[in-house]
């Protein structure tokens, strides 16, 4: 089975004074035989919706009015953009007979009959999405996955609120009716940007025996970055998500981490720039 | 390489709890020492699925109902370290006390909430001589009961499939039955394999905001269990 993660990382140098990360999980159930395409479209949508914010010659609504968009537009316009681009995939690669034997043989009559009601149940993806102006920092999110965010003094927190219904491997969806309705968000203002923060799909949180465990992660990485280690923390990554995937969930794990530098941090500077690193681990599930 | 950051990474816990019946009729016609050896004989095979699936922690349990229910084996134990005892058939079939038994130990805690669905498998031959509706609701009113994989088998003619069916709560799965030892072999080795490894390795499904459906896909049975009585039929 294919890694059914995505990301993107605006702009893709990997360093900026603004910039917007997302990552999204393509779901590994039988009907969600196309969700690794699904999550990759669902990068894209958060991209065509958010990333022109960052374009220096954007007439960019204050915070406030950006607060207010986040609570219904950008839902609706990435819902809307993710399912335009799953009509075209479709539209230009329609469903085969081996895609439909392979459904029926794993789940029956039935979850052939769901997909051809709702076709968007095959690119099933959940997305994670940060994006980090200069004044403000919005986080939107539906289904699992993490956005974490670590504070000056090490602490780290999910600001984004929790959603009950997404225990076991039950998640919502882009692919559900009303998808827009199922995001959860969350902002951030100066001078309380966090300092650091990871996201990461659930296969990484999943991972670890406590909760605090996974937290610690982020508190972990940025007393590396603010101990001058963040080469180490690149040249890492990619290997720890590998493990956390071996000895822990077995999921697919993706996960972004992006800081400031620390010299900016102590200047206090509002205009610090953001340094990012993304990293997308290999491990195939099976 | 860097140490690598965070706490103690672990596989995540898949609990698996025998719900049997003990009540005086499974003394009949051999049914419980047909059980106890079909669980026994089961043992194996689920540590092989175990085996295949390092990355969901196997941890078996089991109650026993009649007059009231309790733990045959309270602690979680690891599949390589679980020991089936006999268990002996005396008394009421008091199935509500079982669900409110197991309903209590899918709390969060005991229960962690990156678990995986834990699998309930439920054998009985008769009706339920207590509140078993009461005992089915607190089940369900725990997060977890709600998402358990949910197996049960009938074993002979007397067991109500009325509650059976109530208890799985999916009409896409039925109770199998077992009339007779070899049927009871058959279904608890299916339970112990098929059912242990689509919990193992479930993928993630999107929530349809069913309050009761668990989100662990169960392929279908082998279908010459659970067909109409034959000559072999003793139960």
């Amino acid at each position: 089975m294919p890694n059914q993660d995505a990301f993107v990382i605006t702009p893709a140098s990997g360093e900026a004074e603004e910039a917007l990360v997302a990552l999204a999980d393509g779901h590994g159930s039988a009907k969600s035989f196309r969700s690794e395409v699904g999550s990759r479209l669902a990068v894209e949508a958060a991209h065509t919706v958010l990333g022109p914010l960052l374009e220096p010659r954007c007439d960019r609504p204050d915070p406030s009015a950006l607060r207010d968009m986040a609570e219904e537009r950008f839902p609706r316009e990435i819902v809307r953009e993710w399912r335009r681009l799953v009509d075209e995939d479709l539209a230009a690669r329609p469903f085969d007979e081996g895609e439909w034997e392979r459904l029926s043989g794993r789940e029956g009559a039935s979850a052939r009959q769901a997909v051809e009601q709702n076709p968007y149940h095959a690119y099933g993806a959940t997305l994670l999405a940060a994006l980090l102006l200069r004044d403000l920092h919005l986080y939107l999110q539906i289904g699992d996955g993490d956005i974490v965010a670590v504070g000056a003094d090490g602490a780290a927190w999910r600001p984004v609120p929790g959603d009950v219904r997404l225990l076991a491997n039950a998640t919502t969806s882009l692919a559900r009716n009303d998808a827009w309705r199922d995001f959860r968000r969350a902002h951030a203002l100066p001078p309380s940007l966090p300092d650091l923060l990871l996201l990461a799909t659930d296969g990484y949180a999943n991972s670890f025996a406590e909760d605090a465990g996974f937290l610690q992660v982020a508190s972990d990485i940025h007393g590396m970055a603010s101990g001058g280690e963040w080469d180490e923390v690149a040249a890492g990554l990619g290997g720890w998500l590998t493990d956390a995937s071996s000895q822990g969930s077995g999921d697919d794990v993706t996960a972004a981490v992006v800081t400031r530098p620390v010299e900016r941090r102590l200047r206090r500077s509002r205009r610090a720039p953001w340094l990012h690193l993304r990293c997308k681990c290999p491990v195939r599930r099976v | 390489m860097a140490n690598r950051p965070g706490g103690a990474m672990a596989s995540r816990p898949l609990h698996f709890i025998w719900m049997v019946d003990c009540s005086g009729s499974m003394a009949a016609d051999g049914k419980v020492q047909s059980l106890n050896s079909a669980i026994r004989e089961a043992l194996p095979h689920m540590a092989d699925v175990a085996r295949e699936n390092p990355n969901a922690e196997l941890l078996l349990r089991a109650v026993a109902f009649s007059n009231g229910a309790r733990w045959h084996v309270a602690n979680p134990m690891p599949v390589s370290e679980f020991r089936w005892d006999d268990v002996e058939a005396a008394g009421m079939t008091d199935m509500g006390k079982a669900f409110r038994t197991v309903a209590d130990q899918l709390r969060v805690p005991p229960m962690s909430e990156r678990a995986l669905p834990p699998v309930l498998a439920l054998l009985s031959d008769g009706q339920p001589s207590d509140d078993w509706q009461t005992g089915l609701a607190e089940l369900m009113a725990q997060p977890w009961g709600k998402k358990a994989v949910r197996i049960a088998i009938a074993i002979g003619a007397d067991a109500d499939h009325d509650v059976l069916s109530r208890f799985i709560g999916n009409p896409e799965l039925r109770p199998l039955q077992a009339n007779n030892p070899e049927a009871l072999v058959r279904h608890i080795r299916w339970v112990s394999t098929v059912v242990l490894q689509s919990a193992s390795a479930p993928g993630t499904q999107q929530a349809d905001g069913s309050p009761i459906t668990s989100n662990v896909v169960i392929p279908p049975s082998d279908p010459a269990g659970s067909g109409p009585t034959s000559a072999t039929d003793v139960w």
